[in-house]
């Protein structure tokens, strides 16, 4: 019995160590990446604020922001 | 405009849009944003919105071909949504052989002017053009403009 218990640990254990190491990648999540803002006048600027947050675990690059 | 490039996590950071309304009926523009993050490495966003004008109008006028000595008169109606608190206030042709003047429509609070212009009978021959420059009380558009043209032909003789 002590040998079966033995065995199940040894088991485990090795199960464990060879389980990959959980990679870090950033996650950007947006608060909306759509804003409407209806009717407006001409001659008017629209300005707005979109929000996003890194939900991930490595840091998060934002590597370009291109109007197109 | 871009709070921070690099965001660590459990942070973040903002995209500042700015967009100009000008010369445009229906607007949709978008950002694409281009990330390290493997699941999204390109985000779309997208702004739109409806432009209305605040001064709704005809931007021409052509008198057309006429014989000298033949007064030609042309009108344009120019309207006002009703909750823009903007008004026309008067109108200046830069057309010498072009008149104008402003008559506001009765029963509507301002918001509907009629822009009489006229091409005088003593015009002189040939073509001609200019502008008709309307002022406003609207700090978004002070002045309007209107295009004028005409072709005096001589005139007939007995």
């Amino acid at each position: 019995m002590k040998r079966l218990c033995l065995a199940i640990m040894a088991a485990l254990m090795v199960g464990v160590l060879s389980l990959p190491a959980q990679e870090k990648v950033p996650l950007i999540v947006f608060g909306g990446q759509t804003k409407d803002f209806g009717n407006v006048t001409e001659g008017e600027t629209l300005k707005h604020i979109f929000r996003f947050a890194n939900k991930g675990t490595a840091t998060l690059e934002i590597i370009k922001v291109e109007p197109s | 405009m871009l709070s921070a490039r690099q965001v660590e996590p459990g942070k973040s950071g903002e995209i500042e849009v700015s967009v100009k309304t000008e010369g445009v009926n229906a607007l949709s523009k978008t950002i694409n944003v281009t990330t390290n993050d493997p699941r999204q490495p390109l985000v779309t966003l997208t702004v739109k919105a409806v432009v209305q004008p605040e001064f709704a109008y005809e931007k021409s006028i052509y008198f057309g071909s006429v014989p000298k000595g033949t007064e030609v008169t042309k009108e344009i109606l120019i309207t006002i949504p009703p909750d823009k608190p903007v008004k026309v206030l008067n109108a200046e042709s830069t057309d010498q052989n072009v008149t104008v003047r402003i008559e506001p429509q009765p029963d509507s609070n301002g918001k509907k002017v009629k822009l009489v212009a006229v091409q005088k009978a003593n015009a002189k021959d040939g073509y001609h053009f200019g502008t008709i420059i309307i002022k406003t009380t609207s700090t978004l558009t002070p002045e309007l403009r209107i295009s004028v043209r005409g072709m005096i032909t001589a005139g007939q003789t007995n």
